[in-house]
Order: structure tokens, then C-alpha cells, then sequence
């Protein structure tokens, strides 16, 4: 069965971007539209849910209303509906605001699927086959291990200093206490770094020139038709935009 | 017999120190032997496994005068990234070496870096994975993994490697007796079956003197004996049923704590702890004792409010705890963490101290006083303006129980308060803590070493699969060690005993 995870991430990185410039070039409602809806049956396809998308959904629909107030507020296209004082309200502005909706859409939910969907060693491996050198492109599975690392170490000094009776559970306490935490928290990100960068270097990083990968990535002929596909029907909208 | 390691250190400095801080060290490690380090605070053991793998003066900035050979070579002149042709070596904090979102990509990680074929990482990762019993976990991200998983794991990538010389430092430090004398075991085999050269930093258990051949014993930068495990047994003896017998005041009507059916479920469906009914009467000292992973964590993070129970309730003090209330009985109550480092945050010893009292209306004279004299009581006097980065691990562990304890606390809740510490170090924080129950405070204690719950507690609980299994007297441990091996904490066998 159709599975995000198991496509090469040349693949998939493709189809990210073609979803974004495609989404930036294209003013159609209707192609944006079709965009979305084919990340969303993609991603239902591969994963039998959209939960993943849950989070990111609630956050789109509040940066959503505020692209509608402001383009109600200020949107200056189409004929003029209202007009009371300084308040002039526009025929163009829901057609104006679903566009941007669908783009901030469209632009979040593909970024969103190919970081979640692409496993980070495979991002490395990608980076290393476009001749980037293995120290560095390394580096993306490291930074992706120590985010969460930080902020559970972040969540740790919160713990211990509400367990010792500063109030620290409301954003508002959280913040008034985030000069009390922050000294603590670069001094743990400097040890780990620090004991870190020690342990891959006697585990042998830099050792070789190359490296090798338990999994490899590999193209599938198939994969690299449809990204050959992608382009073409990229320079398609951008050819059908300009003219 | 054929030296491997080659140790002829006449001075290792770290800058702006006048004292070295590892001095006339001359010795050989034959090929094959199995050594334990052992020694007391900043003795220099951790820094001596720095020096063997060159990381000193290489990573740490430091001066070395002498030699350090590894397989004949001179060190100095291997770059650090091809010391992993020669050994292994895991250090303290198994959580700070991970580099890999997943348990797999760690486990392949060394190996990979050795570019050997893709056949052989795979197979070298899955004998390392079945050998550790950490395939059910082979998927898992490694932020989600336990200390002790994580030591599996960090341990696993090492031994992937297949290197002539291994050093570890402490790396039973987070395991349950149980795994740990299981890894103590499988360390053994491969020095006796590969000849693999191996240097243990000891834990408090001395578990590894089973396998060990000779015992290195570290004091104030230097070798103070390097001798067979039979002549150090003799020499520094062994731990002995060493029980507390100080009378405790238990109040059996008072309950501090009260847990009633309380029950926590992670997100994700994730199994914290089933229901749990479980009390804690005034001035009771109870050690609750269990696997890797059977829920005593979660058991203390009910306790602490840091988690809701899914089901049941929590009283501290006779009150239920609320959202509202939380914070209040909190100042009722220390925590003493298993990481010191999780609960200091001030820049000096004496802020550290004082952190609780700020919020109180003593004058100055009142605070410095209450200062001095819990300073005197874990024993770090004159430290006042040391910055707490500059202890060691256990002195850090014993601000960190000053800082609790200044507040006079009706209750301690200790996590594991001596894991990493060894034994002269675990001694010092345990008897602080006997002390204060013994002046009528309740202490529960969470701890791997079931012979620190013998000999401080009186009461034991045992977890088990996410609930309470057993709970008995600790002075009649002896009675329950056939349930103590069934429930997986420690070996079977008829020489079962506590070490």
C-alpha cells in the first residue's frame, strides 16, 4: 500500500516543492484548491488519518481568520460593498482571502508532511549524494535529536524549580521565570554538545572519507519519472501564469 | 604476556590549576584483562579513561607530560576519530552521547562510521540488539527511552564496533541489579571468549568484581594500589548487611502520603502506572524498588503533581491534591532528584542554598546562619561562593539535598539519589538522609540498589509491570529474596545474596 515514509526523499522533497512554488505562482482558487486536497487524500492514503495534520490545522484556522479580518479591513479589490467612515469593505476580499488561506495552507501542510514523513538519516543521504560532505550533512539527524533533547531538558529545570515551590505551570509564570531557567539550560546545551561531539569522534566520525548507511536510499525508476513529471507540470502553471 | 595500554604519566595539568590532576601513573594493562577502577571523588578515574583515549589533553585542553601507548602506539600521535580502531569507550550520561533520533540509527552509528559494508552493519546491529534484549525498542526515538534503556543502547553502539579495548565508565550507573549483573556478565564472556581488553569504572555495587581480574585503585590523582580482586577483597574488604538501626518515630496514624487507586496513562496510550494504593505514614522511611521501566517514576510524578492521575486520587498531608492547592503542599515537601544538575540553577553554592528562603521573612543574620549550618550538615563548608558546576557529581548530590533540606521539608522524595555516585559518595548522601528520618521526617526513597534499601529503610515496596508487587519489613529482606528473583531484581542461583 502507498506509504510517505518508504518514497526516496529526492521524491518527496520534489513534490514539496513543486506544491509550494506551484501554490505562489498559480492564483487560481481551484488549482490551490486541488493542491490541498491531494495532500490531504496523500497523506490519508498513507497514513489512514489525518491527525498528524491536527495541530497545524487549528493553528492555520487562527492565521486564517486574521487574513480574513485584514483583508476585510483593508482589502481594496472588486467593487465596493460598504463604506462607513474610514471602513470600506470590498467584494474581493473573501475571494482574496480564501487564495491566501489556501497558499499558507498549501506552503505549511507540504513542509510540514515531507519533515514528518522523511526520516532524517535519509534527508543526510540525500544531502550527501548532491556532494555535500558527510560531517556536514550529518548534521541534520544530530540537530533533529537534540530539539527535543533541549526541550525536555528545558522541561526538567521547569519540574525541579516548581518542585521546589516557584510557580511555573501558566505561559505567563513560565516567561517570568525564563531568566532563571535559560543560564541552567545553555549550560546543559554546551555539555551535551560538548560530550556529544566527544563520543562521535571516538565512535570513528571522520575516521573515513565517506560513510555508509545501514538503509540506503534508492531512486526507483518510477520515482525518478514522477519527478521528472513534477517539473514539467511546474514550468506548465508557470508558462499557463505568464501568458 | 603483551602490554596493550602503556600508561607512563609523570604530570596531566589543566590550565590555571597548579596541581595536576593526574600524577606518577606508571602501568601496564596486559591484553586480555579485565580491570575495575575504583577510587574515591575527583580521584582522577573518569580523567584516566580520558587520557588512555587521548581525549586528554586532545578534547580537553590540558598538558600531559609523559606517554600514554595503546597497542604500541603512542597516542599522541593517533587523531581522535582513529582511537575507534583501537577502543570503545562509554562515558557517564548515556543521554548526552546520542546523536540519532532513532534507537537503530544509534545502534548503527559507530559501525557505520567505519564504513563497512552494509551487510555487516546490519548483521552487527541485530547480534548487538538480540544480545541486549533491546529489539522491542529498536524503533523508538531516543528522547523516549528510559536511563537505563538509554545505557543499553549507548552501551549496544559500542559494542557493534567490536574493538580490542573496551573502557566504560560506570555503565551500570542507571540498570536495575538484575540487568546490570546480566551486562556484567556478557562483559565477562566477551573478555574471556574475544580476549577483549576491558576498564570498568566501578559502580557502588562492585558488581563487576565477579569477572574482574585486577582492581585499580585511584586516590587524589594517582595509583594507590593496583592489585588481584582476591588481595582487594582483602585489603579494602567487602559491603556488608550494614543496617541503619537508628530508631524512627512512625507515626501509623498520620498519612503524608496517600495514593488511592491512582493510576497514569501517557499520551499515546502509554501505561505509567497502574492503579496504585499505596500510604506513607509520618517519619516512615520507605525504598520503593523496581525494574527499569516499572513505573517508580511515574509513581513519584503522581506524588509530585507533576502528572494528573488518569484514575484515582492523591492526598499529601491528609489534603487531596488539586491544581490549586499543589503548589502550597509542594513547600511542604524536597525533592531530591536523581541529576543533581536537574535542580541546581543558581551560580553559587550558597545561592543555591539559600534559593528556598527567599521567599521567607528571616533577617539576614537568621538566613546566614540556617546557610552556614546546613552547609555543615552536608558537609561542604567554606564553599559558600564555589560555582556548583565546579563539585563533583556527589558533592553537587549533596547541595542538592542542602537545598532541600534548609526548608525544613516534613517529607524527602529522593529518586535514585545516589546513581552515578560510588560507594564512600552513596554512603554520605544515604546517612544524611537516615539522619533526617531519624528527626522525624518521612522519607521515600527510590533506588536500584536493593542493599541501600536494606540498610536505610524500614519498609520496602517492590514495583513490578506498573504496579505495587510486594511490600515487607526491610530488616526481613533475607526472607523475601526468592520473590525478589522472581520479579526480576536480582539472579537466582543458590549464592543469592545482596552485594
Amino acid at each position: 500500500m502507498f506509504n510517505l515514509n518508504k518514497l526516496d526523499p529526492r521524491l518527496k522533497l520534489t513534490w514539496c516543492l513543486f506544491l509550494v512554488l506551484t501554490a505562489l505562482v498559480s492564483r487560481s482558487i481551484l488549482l490551490n484548491g486541488i493542491l490541498l486536497g491531494v495532500i490531504l487524500i496523500s497523506e490519508l492514503l498513507s497514513e489512514k488519518t489525518l491527525k498528524n495534520f491536527k495541530m497545524l490545522t487549528v493553528v492555520l484556522l487562527i492565521i486564517g481568520s486574521q487574513v480574513l479580518i485584514i483583508n476585510l479591513l483593508f482589502g481594496r479589490e472588486g467593487e465596493l460593498l460598504y463604506s462607513w467612515g474610514i471602513l470600506q469593505i470590498y467584494s474581493g476580499f473573501i475571494a482574496t482571502s480564501i487564495l491566501a488561506f489556501l497558499r499558507i495552507g498549501i506552503i505549511s501542510f507540504s513542509a510540514y508532511q515531507f519533515g514528518i514523513h522523511t526520516d532524517t538519516m535519509d534527508m543526510a543521504q540525500m544531502l550527501i549524494h548532491w556532494r555535500i560532505p558527510y560531517r556536514y550533512a550529518m548534521l541534520v539527524p544530530m540537530v533533529a535529536r537534540f530539539l527535543p533533547v533541549m526541550i525536555g531538558e528545558y522541561q526538567s529545570i521547569c519540574n525541579s524549580q516548581s518542585a521546589r515551590g516557584v510557580p511555573n505551570d501558566t505561559v505567563a509564570e513560565k516567561i517570568r521565570n525564563l531568566p532563571a531557567s535559560i543560564l541552567p539550560l545553555m549550560y546543559r546545551a554546551m555539555r551535551i554538545s560538548n560530550d556529544a561531539a566527544l563520543s562521535v569522534e571516538l565512535r570513528g566520525y571522520g575516521r573515513h572519507a565517506s560513510r555508509n548507511f545501514q538503509k540506503k536510499i534508492n531512486l526507483h525508476p518510477l520515482e525518478g519519472m514522477t519527478i521528472v513529471c513534477l517539473i514539467i507540470g511546474f514550468g506548465g502553471v508557470l508558462i499557463k501564469t505568464i501568458l | 604476556m603483551k602490554p596493550i595500554i602503556q600508561l607512563d604519566i609523570k604530570a596531566l595539568t589543566f590550565p590555571d590549576e597548579q596541581e595536576p590532576a593526574l600524577k606518577n601513573i606508571k602501568l601496564n594493562i596486559i591484553e586480555g584483562e579485565f580491570i575495575a577502577i575504583t577510587g574515591g571523588a575527583a580521584s582522577g578515574k573518569s580523567l584516566l579513561l580520558h587520557a588512555i583515549t587521548s581525549a586528554a589533553p586532545k578534547f580537553y585542553p590540558c598538558t600531559l607530560s609523559g606517554t600514554v601507548k595503546v597497542a604500541d602506539q603512542d597516542v599522541s600521535s593517533i587523531p581522535l576519530c582513529q582511537m575507534a580502531d583501537y577502543l570503545g569507550y562509554m562515558m557517564q550520561e548515556p543521554q548526552n552521547q546520542m546523536v540519532n533520533r532513532c534507537v537503530g540509527d544509534e545502534l548503527a552509528f559507530g559501525v557505520s562510521n567505519l564504513n563497512l559494508s552494509q551487510d555487516e552493519i546490519e548483521s552487527r546491529v541485530n547480534e548487538i540488539m538480540d544480545f541486549l534484549g533491546i529489539r522491542e525498542f529498536s524503533g523508538r526515538y531516543t528522547d523516549a527511552l528510559s536511563g537505563g534503556q538509554a545505557q543499553k543502547v549507548v552501551l549496544g553502539s559500542i559494542l557493534a564496533m567490536k574493538t580490542p579495548i573496551l573502557l566504560l565508565d560506570q555503565p551500570t550507573a542507571e540498570l536495575d541489579p538484575k540487568t546490570s549483573t546480566e551486562l556484567y556478565r556478557y562483559l565477562g564472556q566477551l573478555n574471556r571468549e574475544k580476549k577483549v581488553t576491558t576498564l570498568v569504572v566501578m559502580d557502588k555495587s562492585g558488581e563487576v568484581l565477579k569477572d574482574a581480574d585486577r582492581v585499580l585503585v585511584m586516590e587524589a590523582g594517582t595509583v594507590k594500589d593496583f592489585l588481584p580482586v582476591a588481595e582487594y577483597h582483602q585489603k579494602y574488604g567487602c559491603r556488608k548487611n550494614n543496617r541503619h538501626l537508628e530508631p524512627l518515630q512512625v507515626n501509623e496514624n498520620t498519612d503524608i502520603i496517600r495514593l488511592n487507586g491512582a493510576s497514569h496513562t501517557y499520551k499515546g496510550g502509554i501505561t505509567g502506572c497502574h492503579p496504585l494504593n499505596f500510604n506513607l505514614k509520618k517519619g516512615d522511611f520507605t525504598a520503593v524498588i523496581g525494574q527499569n521501566g516499572s513505573g517508580k517514576s511515574t509513581m513519584l510524578k503522581l506524588i509530585e503533581g507533576l502528572v494528573k492521575p488518569s484514575s484515582g486520587s492523591v492526598e499529601l498531608f491528609g489534603t487531596p491534591v488539586t491544581k490549586k492547592n499543589v503548589g502550597e503542599l509542594r513547600r511542604q515537601i524536597g525533592f531530591l532528584f536523581q541529576n543533581p544538575d536537574d535542580q541546581i540553577f543558581c551560580s553559587s553554592v550558597k545561592d543555591e542554598i539559600s534559593y528556598v528562603l527567599n521567599n521567607k521573612n528571616l533577617s539576614e543574620h537568621e538566613q546566614d546562619q540556617k546557610i552556614q549550618e546546613t552547609l555543615a550538615l552536608i558537609g561542604l563548608e567554606g564553599l559558600d561562593e564555589m560555582h556548583p558546576q565546579r563539585l563533583s557529581r556527589g558533592q553537587r548530590q549533596l547541595l542538592a539535598l542542602g537545598s532541600v533540606v534548609i526548608n525544613d521539608p516534613e517529607l524527602i522524595i529522593a529518586d535514585e539519589p545516589t546513581s552515578g555516585l560510588n560507594g564512600p559518595q552513596s554512603q554520605v548522601v544515604m546517612e544524611k538522609l537516615a539522619r533526617l528520618s531519624s528527626q522525624g521526617v518521612s522519607i521515600l526513597l527510590v533506588t536500584h540498589d536493593l542493599a541501600e534499601a536494606r540498610d536505610f529503610a524500614n519498609r520496602i515496596v517492590v514495583m513490578h509491570n506498573h504496579q505495587l508487587a510486594l511490600e515487607f519489613a526491610a530488616e526481613n529482606m533475607d526472607d523475601y529474596l526468592d520473590d525478589l528473583v522472581r520479579l526480576e531484581l536480582m539472579e537466582g542461583g543458590d549464592d543469592k545474596c545482596l552485594t
